[in-house]
């Protein structure tokens, strides 16, 4: 059974009618790690948001199913969300001092997610805050748990952050962009704990929401390309960066490469025109350098080829 | 000396109440015209801090700073030197007047340094505009109508239109999407080779760094500990944290699978400096010797210096 079910998902600004996200369709397998990954105003963070019920006034979701480990989070017509939801998911967000309450002292925060999320009484909960931070890898247990959010770095509360996630029974583990505002040498520290944590279970899976490709080729097994809120492009990793299929992917693996490697002029080919939410067909068309006619008033199709699927209508010529 | 910029035993330090923040603590380097340096390093480093004091928008408490031959204090109190270093910053979103147009944006040096009109400034405006790459339509936009890198070209066009010799950048791609920070970059480079200019280059962007940089100077609280030619540096790094920073990097290709041991710890507080190298704490190599001695930035072969006690001297790694 999947961690995570989306069938169809469709978010959409409710005065406009604007699809923000159109027709996502994915799943997770347990003890995976999945890279969801975009360019800005690709609709990857309003997807997590969605996930985790946390859309901004004014937008909804208006059709489609979500389920983690086989129970719906959304329910009826209405697409209210189920309140049980919020215990199958966690999430690790970008800035992890905003996740934690600036008046509160590490070790009470973590009592308190413990006793809520994992049923312990005060006094279990009391005894397992040292493990649990010593497990994340922080060095100065005592004096980390004492502290309050504002006196660690922002590393250190990111292996806070991920301690208390990984200690819910929730399966599924929401990382967005969980080391973007990190140096390059902390980064290193918490990419490779949290392979270590995930590998340690078979259950829970991760999905890493980022713009940064590296970061998905060294963590992930399977990978989600989106732009514009349509998904452009799934399959695993290995074989997508060998292999790219759909022109998206293939640009942006392109910029990726010749950027690393220094060669000149990248991929001009592509227009710099910026995503255009109200076309009715592909949302890269209008930069896509094999657009054709249909590709500008049809939603695109699902290819599919063994273990990938590329949504494009021209697959064939290019 | 025919270098373009000379930064001599620069030091700045901030004061604030009792505490002292040791931001920048003894750099000196230079950079050749038509030449690219990269500082590079974590946050806390001073790589911005020197990069201001470059600029000359702040005053360094010691040290200094001189470009093609004028000190950095007259170059800012002077209107006819002060074309001759322009800055670019990270968050050009921020760094543009937002009820300005970008006609006037880009033209401002031109009003005020050489005091001309804005309609005397057009063709040199325009042509500004084109040398990054937009058009005159352009002119009447307004910041709030431009994407990420839109904007970041206008900012580039506003510090290239008064011809300066030495341009500092710092983290100009941060905030741009992976696709566009290479066209920004490879636009930089275009530049440079057309009007042979200078530039200081911040990031923390190895790949970067690596795409646009002839010479590299790797920072650490403060201090430069290794500095040389790029490709040398990539290939064979040998300072303990030049080596630990490299290393950090993720691979791009996902067939390579990624097993490191991270460095270890954070980088200290830049108002508690440990005594000796200032490293040592994080070094893999470290032993009691670096607690004493601290270390200085020493030749290492023709092209390359280092501050590490034990890999000041040539010999194998």
């Amino acid at each position: 059974m999947s961690v995570l079910d989306v069938d169809r998902l469709q978010v959409e600004v409710f005065e406009t009618g604007i699809a923000l996200l159109r027709d996502i369709t994915l799943s997770i397998k347990p003890g995976s790690i999945v890279g969801l990954v975009g360019e800005s105003g690709s609709g990857k963070s309003m997807f997590s948001l969605a996930l985790m019920g946390l859309l901004p006034s004014g937008v909804r979701v208006t059709s489609g199913k979500a389920r983690v480990a086989g129970k719906s989070i959304l329910k009826g017509l209405t697409n209210q969300y189920v309140n049980s939801s919020r215990e199958d998911i966690a999430l690790i967000s970008q800035n992890p001092r905003a996740a934690l309450n600036p008046t509160m002292r590490i070790n009470k925060q973590v009592i308190r997610v413990l006793r809520q999320r994992c049923n312990m009484t005060f006094k279990e909960a009391r005894s397992e805050v040292h493990e649990l931070l010593a497990r994340v890898g922080i060095p100065d247990v005592g004096r980390v748990a004492n502290s309050y959010p504002h006196q660690l770095s922002g590393g250190m509360c990111q292996r806070v952050v991920i301690g208390m996630a990984l200690s819910t029974r929730a399966p599924l583990l929401i990382a967005d962009e969980p080391t973007t505002g990190l140096d390059v040498t902390i980064q290193a520290q918490i990419l490779m704990l949290l392979r270590k944590l995930v590998g340690e279970s078979d259950e829970k899976s991760v999905m890493m929401v980022t713009h940064d490709l590296a970061v998905v080729s060294s963590m992930c097994d399977q990978l989600i390309v989106l732009y514009g809120g349509q998904v452009m492009e799934v399959g695993p990793t290995r074989e997508v960066f060998a292999n790219p299929r759909h022109p998206y992917t293939k640009f942006l693996l392109e910029s990726l490469e010749s950027y690393a490697d220094g060669s000149a002029d990248s991929t001009p080919s592509v227009s710099e025109n910026p995503i255009d939410f109200g076309l009715s067909g592909c949302r890269f068309s209008n930069r896509c350098p094999f657009s054709t006619p249909v590709c500008q008033t049809t939603p695109p199709p699902a290819i599919a080829d063994n273990t990938r699927i590329a949504y494009c209508h021209n697959l064939e010529s290019i | 000396m025919n270098n373009l910029l000379n930064v001599r035993d620069l030091r700045h330090t901030y004061v604030k109440g009792r505490i002292q923040t040791h931001a920048v603590r003894g750099v000196s380097f230079e950079v050749a015209r038509g030449e690219t340096i990269a500082l590079v390093g974590e946050s806390g480093c001073g790589k911005s801090s020197t990069a201001r004091l470059i600029a000359g928008l702040e005053t360094a408490t010691s040290g200094s700073v001189s470009v093609a031959g004028h000190d950095i204090a007259d170059i800012a109190t002077d209107k006819r030197l002060r074309r001759l270093v322009q800055m670019v910053f990270q968050h050009s979103d921020q760094a543009l007047d937002r009820s300005w147009n970008v006609e006037r944006i880009v033209a401002e040096p031109l009003l005020r340094m050489d005091g001309l009109r804005l309609s005397a400034a057009r063709t040199r405006t325009v042509a500004a505009l084109n040398s990054v790459g937009l058009g005159d339509d352009f002119l009447s936009r307004r910041p709030r109508e431009l994407s990420g890198g839109q904007s970041q070209r206008v900012a580039i066009a506003r510090a290239l239109i008064s011809q300066p010799e030495l341009v500092v950048l710092d983290e100009p791609t941060a905030s741009l999407d992976q696709s566009v920070r290479t066209r920004v970059l490879d636009l930089l480079k275009r530049i440079q080779e057309e009007r042979n200019v200078g530039y200081v280059f911040i990031s923390h962007d190895l790949a970067s760094v690596r795409r646009i940089a002839d010479r590299v100077a790797v920072m650490y609280l403060g201090r430069i500990v290794e500095i040389g030619r790029t490709a040398e540096i990539f290939a064979n790094p040998r300072h303990p944290y030049t080596q630990g920073l490299l290393r950090s990097e993720p691979p791009i290709d996902p067939a390579v699978k990624w097993e490191i041991t991270p460095m270890k710890g954070e980088t200290p507080s830049a108002s508690a400096i440990p005594d000796g190298c200032a490293f040592r704490g994080r070094c893999p190599i470290a032993d009691e010797a670096c607690a004493t001695v601290d270390p200085l930035l020493l030749p290492v072969g023709s092209t390359r210096q280092l501050a590490c006690i034990h890999r000041s001297v040539d010999g194998p790694i």
